[in-house]
């Protein structure tokens, strides 16, 4: 890909490989390793993307793809273990850093639902596309999600 | 504050802290190759702490006939497997590229014992850190920096008459049959590897082995006539026990049990040479794999290849490489296609068609019209109710039994085939037959001729109605291989009974030619009947109260084109005059007739 297409390709997206690797693994260190995985094939690509938000999908669609790919990894299987508690940010707010521990204490398949629904405000659909689920899986996710949420952040999650 | 925004604002502030500069892909592309060649080394060398029992090497070609001349020195790591820093010890290491008197592992002893002194303490690479070497075009894919470097691989590939590696692919898990075709059996799982134009490849994977368990290992096929870098860490190769084997496909293989966590396959191909690094041994541990392993899952594991299935090496096909793997990925571009229907993909129905079908059928058995019911259902059919199971041939037939196998079961039927959990979302799944499901399993129905649907199964807990007739998939097996079913059966029918009749000339007839026959004595090149004769009664008949109840015509399966039955005990395929011809008849202890894989001894 041409040089000033990347860079700002990365400037404006690297941050949401982040997120989306940080909802898959649960862990920081993984998710720059995949940061470093997508922009690589990025850098590799040869044919151009029509708009931005076609970039867009095809760096979540990658990121996911490279993620999965990761966790099947007998390599990754065996080091998981060893793994210490994941550092957490430092948020604005006490109740930013409740929602965040709250979702990363959910199992994978909850928490990459729930960032492409509230954070890219993906439909179900889209979402299914994207991590070969039917819309029902993903919908049933997201309600236990949700309702996870709602059951420890009372004070601060809305019922929907 | 909506769940959205307060979802948002909290995330907004988790950034990724690494730097993603596109100048820094330019070497990093060119590291993670490198990377990768000493990737086997590394895992090897996590394993192989200590080994210790010693075993009886034998005569045949085995580990020591790819030893590389040289030890390899490798750090020493304490009991947790952490590095001791500035200690090192001697370690046996093997050539993936073949014996050690080939030109490929000949170029590849000198080639080490060139590197391994040069530029020792890294004197000269850490001063050209990751900056561009202008070695890269021709010398990108082994550790080359200087021109010194540069010319001693020149000088080794000239002297044994090799070429170098010019490209390299990566190859997503999915891509591997279209990469290099089928050789990994339904047990196998490979995960990404990589390629070389002349295809060789290595990846790792795991297999499921019936009573053990799963079992990972890295794989590795070296084609003949390339240059290849890469050497394997075995340790101490007296501890490895040895002994020849012939896969279940008919290709001898050199099998090495480790006494500590790590084993090997060897099997030389004639115009390549594979190496499977087994990640457990005699000792193993539960870290790759279930636990130890002893000669019987060793050689399962080298059953769960088809190694001949990688003969002969074919050139590789990049673009359809990248093209899978970019299927794979989900990273082809189809955003001006039309919208994909899976279902009509599959069964000829669009979605929206199945699901005015099901709604309708719903609605004419929650309104008890009986006779339009069974005027959808696809005949003959199979009624199974209480009483037993009954044959039915017209919708006159069914309807004595329309009561105990719809009209009992009306409201949930009924109501198992319309509801939609979210709406605009049928619950419909097909499954590869051709037909389209409902009600979670209720309910098969599926294309009869153009247009017209009907149904071929209704089943509950008490009662069923099943159609006899084919599904309008139509007849796999004669997808695959050109061969009807009905034919492919008839000939394992015809064939059991020239077994077992004696009639051994017959038997050889069917052959196709030049073929290979093992015996006790060795594999022998047979070129016509007459010549299979001669071995046949030790090759066959000696076996043939194993090999007859293996060749039942109910077990066909398909693979590359052919037709196999009863666990691979025989292959047959058609054959360039429409005839079908047998191409292997194994018995159970390797022995039989199969197609030329290596060189045989000349007959």
């Amino acid at each position: 890909m041409e040089k000033n297409l990347f860079n700002s390709a990365a400037r404006q997206y690297q941050d949401m490989v982040y997120r989306v690797a940080l909802h898959i693994f649960g862990n920081p260190q993984d998710a720059e390793d995949a940061v470093q995985e997508v922009f690589l094939r990025l850098y590799t690509r040869q044919e151009p993307f029509g708009t931005p938000d076609h970039l867009r999908r095809w760096l979540i669609r990658v990121t996911v793809n490279v993620c999965k790919d990761t966790l099947k990894s007998p390599w990754w299987r065996r080091r998981v273990p060893l793994e210490s508690v994941p550092e957490e940010p430092v948020f604005d707010r006490p109740e930013q850093g409740e929602l965040y521990r709250e979702v990363m204490a959910l199992p994978e398949k909850y928490r990459t639902v729930l960032y492409l629904f509230y954070y890219e405000e993906m439909t179900v659909r889209e979402i299914g596309e994207i991590l070969g689920l039917g819309t029902t899986a993903v919908t049933t996710r997201l309600h236990r999600a949700r309702a996870k949420l709602r059951e420890h952040l009372t004070e601060v999650w809305q019922d929907e | 504050m909506s769940n959205r925004e307060f979802y948002q604002d909290t995330f907004s502030q988790v950034r990724s802290s690494t730097e993603i500069r596109w100048e820094d892909y330019r070497t990093m592309r060119r590291r993670k190759r490198n990377l990768r060649r000493v990737f086997t080394l590394a895992a090897a060398l996590c394993a192989l702490a200590v080994l210790s029992i010693a075993a009886a090497a034998t005569g045949f070609f085995g580990l020591r006939d790819i030893l590389l001349s040289e030890k390899g020195s490798v750090s020493v790591t304490d009991g947790d497997g952490v590095v001791v820093p500035g200690e090192y010890e001697q370690r046996d290491f093997v050539s993936l590229s073949g014996w050690q008197n080939t030109p490929e592992s000949r170029a590849l002893a000198e080639w080490r014992a060139f590197s391994d002194s040069y530029d020792q303490d890294g004197a000269i690479i850490g001063e050209i850190g990751n900056s561009p070497t202008g070695f890269e075009d021709r010398y990108g894919l082994y550790l080359v920096y200087t021109q010194e470097m540069a010319d001693k691989l020149e000088e080794i590939v000239a002297k044994y008459n090799l070429r170098l590696h010019t490209r390299l692919e990566d190859v997503m898990p999915e891509t591997w049959s279209a990469a290099v075709g089928d050789f990994c059996r339904e047990n196998v799982m490979p995960y990404s590897g990589y390629i070389y134009e002349n295809g060789t490849f290595r990846f790792d994977g795991e297999a499921d082995l019936e009573g053990y368990g799963y079992i990972e290992y890295q794989f590795s096929r070296s084609v003949r006539g390339a240059f290849d870098d890469v050497a394997l860490n075995i340790g101490d190769v007296s501890d490895f026990r040895e002994w020849t084997y012939e896969t279940s496909d008919g290709t001898p293989v050199t099998l090495g049990l480790g006494a500590k966590n790590r084993s090997l396959i060897l099997a030389d191909l004639g115009d390549s040479f594979v190496l499977v690094n087994v990640l457990t041994g005699e000792a193993g541990d539960d870290t790759f794999s279930c636990g130890p392993i002893g000669r019987e899952e060793l050689e399962a594991l080298a059953d769960s290849f088809c190694l001949s299935a990688l003969t002969p090496a074919k050139p590789v096909d990049f673009d359809a490489i990248v093209e899978a793997n970019a299927r794979c990925m989900g990273t082809l571009d189809l955003p001006d296609e039309e919208p994909e229907d899976p279902l009509y993909e599959s069964t000829g129905i669009p979605t929206e068609t199945a699901r005015d079908f099901i709604l309708m059928l719903a609605e004419r058995i929650q309104d008890e019209k009986r006779e339009e019911v069974a005027n959808l259902l696809v005949y003959p059919a199979r009624v199974e109710v209480t009483a037993g199971t009954f044959t039915v041939n017209s919708p006159e037939e069914f309807l004595p039994y329309y009561d105990e196998v719809i009209g009992q079961n009306r409201l949930g039927l009924s109501t198992a085939m319309t509801w939609e959990p979210t709406p605009g979302e049928p619950r419909l799944y097909r499954d590869g037959s051709g037909l389209v499901s409902a009600a979670d399993g209720a309910v098969w129905f599926g294309l009869v001729e153009e247009s017209v649907i009907r149904v071929f199964t209704i089943q509950t807990d008490q009662a069923a109605v099943r159609s006899s007739a084919p599904p309008p998939g139509g007849d796999d097996l004669y997808d695959h291989t050109g061969i009807e079913t009905d034919a492919a059966r008839a000939f394992v029918w015809d064939l059991t009974e020239l077994l077992a009749d004696g009639e051994r000339e017959k038997v050889a007839e069917l052959f196709v030619y030049p073929c290979a026959v093992c015996v006790p004595e060795g594999t022998f090149q047979v070129n016509t009947p007459e010549e299979l004769l001669e071995y046949y009664g030790e090759a066959i008949e000696d076996h043939m109260g194993d090999l007859i109840p293996k060749l039942d015509y109910t077990t066909l399966f398909t693979r590359n084109g052919l037709v196999g039955v009863g666990d691979g005990a025989a292959w047959f395929g058609l054959v360039e005059d429409g005839e079908i011809r047998l191409f292997s008849l194994w018995s159970g202890q390797g022995l039989g007739v199969g197609p030329i894989v290596s060189e045989p001894t000349q007959g």
